[in-house]
């Protein structure tokens, strides 16, 4: 195990922040950065919403909630206890992970839309607690000053960035860990037919929150670079929607159920996003991401991995199929 | 000493499912459990494996009390099951479904793969092994069911009706698979429609009818029993 854990996480990782180290020093645009970050960002919540949404079925609504979780949680151990960075990311992965847990005892009584209404209630509560709450900044945010770039890095964004892409980075290798192994395989039992797994001998209920901690612990850990990237943080825009529905489109585009879907989902959206806005304008960009959804609901209902194994038919076919 | 032991099982559905109903299976027992339409049969079988909770009684296996095990935890003592509609893993191949099971008894890739193999042979399913279970007939996710059931290497298993929509030639086919399985030791429970099976196959029979047990004995006393003819001539 430890060896598999080695192989799969700490050697990728030394050569992905290389790589990393590599582009801040060769690219010196500081708008690369900023778009990169975007789409990294967004492929780790993807590749966390999809260990538990992907593989066991539950559909978590609330992905903006657990990612302001963890932003907030580390902007206020980075603002008024001066942590470490790293001690700031664990924070917000572990603060996020508590909230999963309780998510995921949720999954005990509740399933299938039901579950899915009451994550976006967990988002909101948390909203309302911060507005609410004068030390997490209320309504009006937090207003953050980034602090000077230090080597190697000339700007503080390259540093960012490279967080951010050991960050997905991490969020990618859990999922593909969990993939190849036999709780990958489990997790798609529960999926498939819950009651089924519990006859073949599956605990569902222990591997179902452990996908819930799991995923809503990434999360989490995706926000903790996220104030000092937007620099002024505050609860509609952290918490909104928006977010979490381009991480939810990314894994359908890319494909459920599978480690690498999140990374070919948010890159494509990712880049589209940004190509639109750059070409045509920020309005329309909405408009082209939320018709290329609504393209590949109905034409690749399994997302570009699905087309590429070519195994499931799309539902339109699949009715031609049954006149 | 029994094998299974059922005292006083009760189920309300805001109707009453079952009624203080009693059974109690022998090692190597081949009990038939038969009876009308929404009789009860299903939702007994929910309740010996744990899926859903009975209101009062005692389920004892063993000689120990499992009650208020969970179901993945009695399915690891032996009990295994088929779903009368068949519930195949369909995100993994048709191989991989009885890792799922084959998990809880052995621990290699190797293994799991050797023993798999022998079940599908068993079953008849070999050359569907790599395919996924959305590209098999309808009898053949029954043939899965049962080898995912088998792949628990169970002490009792609970046949959901595996056998209904098979031809007359099929039929004699499964028994003689369910036939090699008893022999190896494994107690079954078979619930069935089809007579011509049940009596063929089962040394016991027990008859449920609106949740209540009414008849149980050999094959062929429970058939001139006037409860049951009545009980199967009203539906
Ligand atoms: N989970 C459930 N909730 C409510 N009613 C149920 C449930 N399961 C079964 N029933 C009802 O209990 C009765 C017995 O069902 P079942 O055990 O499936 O019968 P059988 O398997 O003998 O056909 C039926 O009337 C059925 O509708
Ligand atoms: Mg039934």
């Amino acid at each position: 195990m430890m060896k598999k854990v080695s192989f799969e996480l700490i050697i990728p990782g030394i050569i992905v922040a290389c790589i990393g180290l590599l582009i801040a020093k060769l690219v010196s645009g500081i708008y690369f950065f900023y778009v990169c970050y975007a789409i990294l960002q967004m492929i780790a919540l993807a590749a966390a919403w999809n260990i538990l949404g992907g593989y066991t079925g539950y559909v978590n609504f609330g992905i903006g909630g657990f990612f302001a979780a963890g932003a907030y949680t580390s902007i206020v151990l980075l603002k008024y206890y001066e942590v470490n960075f790293l001690v700031a990311i664990l924070a917000a992965g572990t603060v996020s992970g508590i909230l999963g847990l309780l998510i995921g005892y949720l999954s005990i009584r509740v399933r299938g839309i039901y579950f899915s209404i009451s994550t976006i209630a967990v988002s909101t509560i948390l909203q309302m607690v911060v507005l609410n709450t004068p030390f997490l900044g209320g309504a009006k945010g937090f207003k953050i000053i980034r602090p000077p770039a230090f080597p190697p890095f000339s700007n503080y964004i390259e540093f960012l960035f490279l967080l951010i892409l050991l960050i997905s980075f991490f969020a990618v290798a859990v999922s593909r860990l969990i993939e190849k192994s036999w709780i990958g395989r489990s997790f798609l039992a529960i999926k498939d037919s819950e009651q089924a797994a519990e006859t073949s001998g599956v605990a569902t209920l222990k591997l179902k929150i452990l996908a819930t901690v799991v995923s809503c612990a990434l999360m989490g850990i995706a926000g903790a670079p996220y104030p000092y990237f937007i620099t002024l943080l505050e609860p509609y825009s952290a918490m909104g929607l928006t977010l979490g529905t381009y991480a939810f489109a990314a894994v359908f585009v890319g494909g459920r159920g599978c480690w690498f879907g999140p990374i070919i989902g948010a890159v494509l959206l990712g880049g589209l996003q940004q190509s639109v806005t750059v070409m045509i304008s920020s309005e329309w960009n909405i408009l082209v991401v939320g018709l290329v959804i609504i393209a590949f609901v109905l034409l690749a209902p399994n997302g570009v991995v699905g087309l590429l194994k070519g195994r499931k038919k799309p539902v339109l076919l699949k009715k031609k199929d049954r006149v | 000493m029994a094998l299974l032991e059922m005292k006083k099982i009760s189920k309300s559905f805001g109707f009453p499912a079952l009624q203080n109903v009693d059974l109690s299976i022998d090692a190597g027992d081949r009990i038939g459990l038969i009876g009308p339409n929404g009789s009860g049969k299903t939702t007994l079988t929910n309740i010996i494996t744990g899926l859903i909770a009975c209101d009062d009684g005692q389920v004892i296996f063993e000689n120990r009390d499992i009650t208020k095990l969970s179901a993945h935890r009695r399915s690891r003592l032996g009990i295994a099951r088929t779903f009368q509609i068949p519930q195949p893993f369909y995100s993994l191949i048709v191989r991989q479904n009885l890792y799922i099971p084959l998990r809880c008894r052995l621990k290699s890739e190797e293994a799991m793969f050797t023993e798999a193999g022998r079940l599908l042979d068993l079953v008849g399913l070999s050359d569907k092994a790599d395919g996924l279970p959305s590209d098999l007939t309808q009898i053949e996710q029954r043939e899965l069911e049962l080898a995912r059931a088998l792949a628990l290497s169970p002490r009792l298993l609970i046949l959901d009706e595996v056998l209904a929509g098979l031809t007359s030639q099929e039929i004699d086919g499964a028994l003689e698979i369910l036939r090699v399985i008893c022999e190896s030791g494994v107690t079954v429970i078979m619930i069935e429609h089809i007579m011509k099976a049940v009596m063929g196959f089962c040394n016991k029979i027990v008859v449920l009818n609106s949740g209540m047990k009414i008849a149980e004995g050999m094959p062929e006393d429970i058939f001139r029993n006037p409860e049951v003819e009545r009980a199967y001539l009203g539906e």
